[in-house]
């Protein structure tokens, strides 16, 4: 089993987020809300099985959904933020993610 | 050499009497580090030098009106012709030249009038032309009484030596300050002391002010930093810029302090003398902090701490978050009363860990820890990530800027990563970052005071010096001040402020989409206005002559973000749009919105403010909509007298003024289908006439002064047309001049001109005289 770390990052407003890896929910939460200081909102470590999860982000009073499947021979951290556009928007990186 | 009128009140090169000298070394100074140096920030000129070759001008003015002097007006006798554009003859004794004499003999000119009760009144002017990363800026202040306040920022071109001018694009406070333009002329000469300002405010309707203002220093704010450190942690506080050799060619080699870099941003840099050491058992058993051991720490070692606003910053140098690795640094303190006062960086994070292959990993990490304690703390004075610029509670319209090269974007962020930042950064911050530290009122930058993200952006409009456009938000009343649950609409004027015609678009101000609305209440962030509509509508050319504007209401009560104006309190309205090539940014409006008067009102509050009756009020009605439908009845029936009652009783008659179709399907969830297929099928109800009629009547015509001034004149004007309209439709024309006549009275009587009236019934007041 391999470890991929989602990272929810910009623009997140008190939002109640639903992350799912391969169909299964890995994480539920109200009122997510990106400290503007650093960048991140919150972090998961979600344990996948297969070299391609789907991924799937959804943030639900705005009705918005993401669909990934990052190569996990690549890729280990996955950063999500919502665009000044309203739409979400992905990273994806070997190394974590560092903030400041 | 001296001014005639303005004596120094010292020789030359002598220090001030009576001041010590600041900044001392400070006792946690790294080993093998220099100590920050001392000096004395009021004798150290451009690169450092004494007087008497101190060249530049920028820097804080001050003036003061005597104690007991009383205040002046504008004398209604001829005064002295305003300087002309252009170099203006220079005493060779520098002193100032009679021209400019007799231009500040005005104030000697004036009438002093006895009104009472006499006022401690003081300015300040912050000139930004010249010395470190010249902004062309000058921002002021006005201090009247106990707390009258107005500050304002112009942007200044240069029009004469030592003399610039510029329009006023920002205006803050609750005191009155009308004017537009600013002329300053630099006095003294170029190569001695500073000398004094002379400052003309002119435009805004107001007769023209001029005042001296008297040199005070070369920085725009003070700040006092405090260093602890974690035991067994090191405080990278200096950097040795030369020791990298990925950096510009250009960057000086010298060993670089956080101080000197706030210096060159602005500030008089002073140290607390309180550095000392923390105890890792502050950070509990784990050993690594959780923000609030840090806010704890804070308490307990800075010595400055206090509840309260001040220009003092407590620094933590420690080793990891709670977070981990991942965190090399961060401003923690957004929380409590007071945000914005504490920063840490943690050293055994990321910012340690020189990537693979690196040939100098040494200097590579000591420059990125001493980046890291420059960004954190450039957070504290506000300050946001360059890429951030535009998000959460931007005051003006802005731009992010993920590739700026600042202390306050992240180096790895950039394209080419953080060989290509810093290969290109000169240890500074932006333009709009020091135009933000430099000219936003203090209390936005002032640690303890505006919440964290609160203004952070401030600006990054591009406003012309020379605006052709005047954009003003504004209340039709007496008074900006605001029943409790009455929707708040306010509006927006477009003025050609030019000698010449212009064509803008008429729709403009229907365009929210192309607008930035910023509502604030005091004491909380500010939030971006967003509507619930967006109105792709076609342009529509429209010359608009000299001194002509065109007009437009703006239903702010509530949109995507919920009802931002919804409880008592004050506030401040502010817009921003872009106008053909120039960014345009309104006066900030500020208003009030009164307790509830009765307990009716609270019990209404209880459910009003939802997001079905923000819709139904932003969009005129709905027959869909019933919940929000039957608060609104019953906000008439429990308030029938109130503000919020008349823009209830208009939105539940328009469905009523035409028959609506509306598709019905099946109830529950059901797998798409076709509308037949699920039996659905068209339904058409009628206009109710008799309905409609008595909402309308109740609503403009009962108390139509009252209408007027709750749905502004435009929007009242607009509301009436389109009823006459109607009553026309249904045959009722005797009715419809009735409403037209009864709506001129009223708007005339609020001294809307008559030119207003002329056009077709339903037609809209577009340009008018200003």
């Amino acid at each position: 089993m391999k470890q991929l770390t989602i990272d929810l990052q910009d623009g997140f407003e008190d939002d109640t987020v639903v992350i799912e890896v391969d169909g299964r929910e890995v994480y539920r939460k109200a009122h997510v809300r990106t400290r503007q200081q650093i960048g991140l909102a919150d972090t998961v470590v979600a344990e996948v099985a297969g070299p391609r999860p789907r991924v799937e982000v959804r943030l639900l009073e705005r009705r918005l959904a993401l669909k990934l499947e990052p190569a996990l021979e690549s890729v280990a951290f996955l950063g999500v933020s919502l665009g000044r556009d309203g739409r979400l928007e992905s990273r994806e990186s070997a190394e974590p993610f560092g903030y400041l | 050499m001296t001014d005639k009128k303005f004596t120094q009140t010292r020789a030359r090169g002598q220090k001030p009497a009576g001041r010590q000298g600041t900044a001392a070394a400070p006792r946690g100074a790294e080993p093998g580090g220099a100590a920050a140096p001392a000096r004395s920030p009021e004798n150290e000129g451009l690169f450092g030098w004494p007087w008497p070759l101190h060249r530049t001008v920028s820097g804080l003015y001050t003036w003061r009106r005597p104690k007991w002097q009383l205040p002046k007006v504008p004398s209604p006798f001829p005064q002295p012709p305003e300087w002309p554009v252009g170099p203006p003859p220079i005493h060779p004794s520098g002193a100032p030249s009679e021209e400019a004499a007799e231009l500040a003999s005005d104030e000697a000119a004036a009438i002093r009038l006895p009104i009472l009760p006499v006022l401690h009144e003081k300015e300040e002017i912050r000139l930004d032309v010249d010395g470190r990363y010249p902004q062309m800026t000058a921002s002021g202040t006005r201090y009247v009484g106990l707390g009258g306040q107005a500050h304002w920022v112009a942007g200044l071109a240069s029009v004469g030596w030592r003399t610039w001018a510029g329009a006023i694009w920002y205006r803050d406070g609750g005191l009155a300050f009308p004017y537009t333009n600013v002329a300053i002329r630099a006095l003294g000469s170029w190569w001695g002391p500073p000398g004094n300002l002379l400052a003309t405010f002119s435009g805004g309707g107001a007769p023209t002010m001029t005042h001296t203002y008297t040199y005070t220093s070369r920085h725009f704010h003070p700040v006092e930093f405090e260093f602890d450190t974690v035991e067994n942690t090191e405080a990278v506080t200096t950097y040795d810029t030369g020791s990298h050799p990925n950096r510009p060619e250009t960057l000086p080699v010298e060993n670089l302090s956080i101080e000197q870099v706030y210096d060159r941003a602005g500030f008089r840099v002073t140290r607390s003398g309180g550095d000392g050491t923390v105890p890792l058992q502050g950070a509990g058993a784990n050993g690594t902090w959780s923000d609030a051991e840090m806010h704890d720490a804070m308490q307990t070692y800075w010595s400055r701490f206090a509840d309260r606003a001040q220009w003092s910053l407590w620094v933590l140098f420690a080793a990891r978050h709670d977070i981990g690795t991942g965190l090399g640094g961060i401003m923690f303190d957004d929380i409590g009363p007071n945000h914005r006062q504490g920063t840490a960086i943690f050293n055994d994070s990321f910012i340690s860990q020189a990537p693979a292959g690196e040939a100098n990993a040494d200097a590579w990490v000591r420059r990125m820890r001493f980046w890291t304690a420059c960004h954190e703390m450039g957070h504290a004075f506000n300050l946001a990530h360059s890429w951030q610029k535009s998000r959460g509670t931007p005051w003006i319209t802005l731009a992010d800027d993920p590739e700026a090269r600042s202390f306050m974007n992240y180096p790895y962020g950039v394209d080419g990563g953080q060989t290509s930042f810093f290969a290109d950064f000169a240890f500074r911050f932006s333009d709009p970052e020091l135009l933000f530290m430099r000219h936003a009122p203090a209390r936005f930058v002032q640690m303890g005071n505006a919440d964290w993200f609160d203004h952070h952006g401030f600006r990054q409009a591009r406003v012309s010096p020379e605006p052709k456009l005047r954009l003003e938000v504004r209340t039709n009343r007496e008074r900006p001040q605001f029943a409790f649950l009455e929707p708040v609409v306010l509006e927006l004027k477009l003025t050609n402020v030019s000698p010449h015609p212009l064509l803008v678009d008429g729709n403009l101000l229907a365009a929210t989409d192309r607008m930035t609305v910023i509502l604030k209440r005091e004491g909380r962030p500010a939030r971006q206005w967003t509507p619930y509509a967006r109105y792709n509508l076609e342009a529509e050319p429209t010359a608009l002559a000299p001194g002509r504007s065109l007009y437009a209401p703006l239903r702010v009560a509530a949109g995507i973000n919920g009802w931002d104006l919804a409880e008592p309190g004050n506030y401040t309205v502010q817009l921003a749009c872009h106008v053909n090539g120039e960014d345009l940014v309104s006066n900030p409006l500020a208003l009030r919105v009164s307790a509830p008067a009765a307990y009716e009102e609270e019990r209404v509050a209880r459910d009003l403010f939802s997001e079905d009756v923000g819709r139904i009020l932003a969009f005129g009605g709905s027959r869909f909509l019933t919940a929000g439908n039957e608060i609104l009845d019953d906000a008439v029936e429990r308030l029938p007298k109130s503000r919020v009652a008349i823009h209830a009783r208009l939105a539940l008659a328009e469905p009523d003024t035409c028959a609506y179709k509306s598709l019905e399907l099946g109830e529950g969830r059901r797998e798409m289908t076709s509308a037949a297929a699920d039996a659905g099928r068209i339904r058409i109800r009628t206009a109710d006439v008799k309905k409609a009629r008595a909402a309308m009547d109740a609503a403009l015509l009962e108390r139509p002064a009252e209408a007027a001034e709750t749905l502004g004149h435009v929007g009242y004007k607009q509301r009436v047309d389109r009823y006459a309209a109607w009553l026309t439709e249904q045959g009722e024309r005797g009715a419809a001049a009735k409403c037209g006549d009864l709506a001129r009275k009223t708007l005339s009587k609020r001294g809307v001109p008559a030119w207003v009236f002329e056009g077709p019934a339903g037609s809209e007041a577009r340009a008018s005289v200003a």
